[in-house]
């Protein structure tokens, strides 16, 4: 039986961003959404404005990516933007905003505890961060939770959840968290349990004309 | 996709008459119901609306997961293989009682270990567990391709754990996966990188208003 006191998170990664178009990959670089990261994130406020659905708190990570798919949302909701510094992107040291075609060969190995981009966070450190990002929100009142954040870091946050811990090299599970898609999970604390109620939902995005991505 | 790829789309049957009344049906067999035909009739809708196509559509033997499995394939012009690596879990002496019962729930153990088997004679946590892990094993013996599986909410449950690195834990205090009726959960695997990559947990968007 579920009591009334539990948390309902909503794990959203940003909408498209002009990193993205480029296929670079971002880390703690700072890019603006691109017009169709715009109207990725006016689908998505438009589709929980129609069904309805209603959060206590609304918390992003500042890069601009983030912040401006939360105040497409926070507009149509209604909602207050609290920014916290700890759902930011995983730091990449120097390949941050690089595309695959100029980064420096990858080591042969890159271990859980080792820097990525010479020195940027390492798996462990980006798990931990993610860990902590976690237990502030449970700290605060039960209720309907939404956090924009990004993929590499709100990947570490379901494996926090889920009580799986990182492998080296990339190795591992792998949440998809498509542009706008998010994550449904509901932590019941009397219980101690948490419930995976979806993964990567982007059915919004039907409305702007994106085709159902149903396979890799 | 790559040529090395495994692509899985795992389907919790369509409604029963056993989850009309509440039971724990376990391995016990109840047909669908009329409501259950027509989810699975939207689930078959779609999977042709948006251009799915699978190598094999694999289905447990029992006959809610059966009917589902027919009613998806006929639609994707294929037939259905039956498979006992995907039957639910066995309840023991639970079945066919409601979870719903007051008699059932004051007799229930106050705390379940792993290793505790459910209804006296059931599956134990571990027990699932290890046909979860059996069940993936047995579609990586495969060729790479893309499989479609109808099966069951506890099973599902536990091929998840499975494919994630998940370990059961005790009183079921473990992360729960709830599987609509013709909910699908759907992940790809990368051999190279011993990589699963969850695209999807319980979409029942079809089902929607039914």
């Amino acid at each position: 039986m579920e009591s009334e006191a539990v948390y309902h998170l909503t794990m959203l990664r940003h909408a498209e961003s002009q990193g993205n178009a480029f296929q670079v990959w971002q880390g703690q670089e700072d890019y603006p959404l691109t017009a169709r990261g715009f109207e990725q994130a006016q689908a998505l406020a438009s589709r929980w404005r129609k069904e309805g659905v209603r959060f206590d708190r609304l918390i992003s990570s500042p890069l601009t990516r983030a912040a401006d798919t939360a105040r497409a949302i926070a507009t149509v909701l209604n909602l207050e933007i609290e920014t916290h510094e700890d759902w930011i992107e995983r730091d990449n040291g120097v390949l941050a905003g690089t595309h695959r075609d100029e980064r420096p060969p990858m080591p042969d190995f890159i271990h859980t505890y080792m820097p990525v981009g010479e020195k940027g966070e390492s798996a462990n450190a980006l798990f931990l961060r993610a860990g902590r990002a976690l237990h502030a929100v449970l700290d605060g009142p039960p209720g309907r939770v939404l956090i924009v954040s990004h993929g590499g870091i709100l990947n570490m946050a379901v494996y926090a959840v889920l009580g799986i811990a990182p492998l080296a090299h990339f190795r591992g599970p792998r949440f998809a968290f498509g542009n706008t898609g998010f994550a449904s999970l509901v932590y019941d604390p009397l219980r101690g349990q948490w419930r995976v109620i979806g993964i990567n939902d982007t059915r919004h995005l039907a409305a702007i004309g994106e085709p159902p991505i149903w396979q890799p | 996709m790559n040529e090395n790829q495994f692509f899985i789309t795992l389907v919790r049957h369509a409604e029963s008459e056993g989850n009309v009344r509440q039971l724990f049906q376990g391995q016990d067999d109840y047909p669908l119901t009329d409501r259950g035909r027509r989810q699975a009739a939207a689930l078959a809708k779609r999977l042709s609306l948006e251009g799915q196509s699978f190598d094999e559509v694999i289905t447990s033997p029992l006959s809610r997961a059966r009917e589902t499995a027919a009613i998806l394939a006929a639609a994707l012009g294929m037939q259905e293989v039956t498979d006992a690596a995907w039957l639910e879990q066995d309840f023991g002496v639970w079945n066919p009682r409601s979870f719903r019962d007051p008699d059932f729930i004051a007799s229930r153990p106050a705390f379940f270990t792993p290793y505790d088997q459910p209804g006296e004679t059931g599956e134990s946590a571990l027990d699932l567990y290890r046909r979860g892990i059996a069940a993936v094993q047995s579609l990586l013996d495969r060729r790479p391709g893309k499989y479609l599986i109808v099966s069951h909410g506890a099973l599902i449950n536990m091929v998840l754990y499975a494919m994630l690195g998940i370990f059961p834990r005790p009183d079921f205090e473990g992360p729960r996966f709830p599987h609509a009726n013709t909910g699908f959960s759907r992940m790809a695997y990368s051999p190279e990188r011993h990589q699963w990559l969850l695209l999807a947990v319980n979409d029942h968007s079809h089902a929607h208003g039914i």
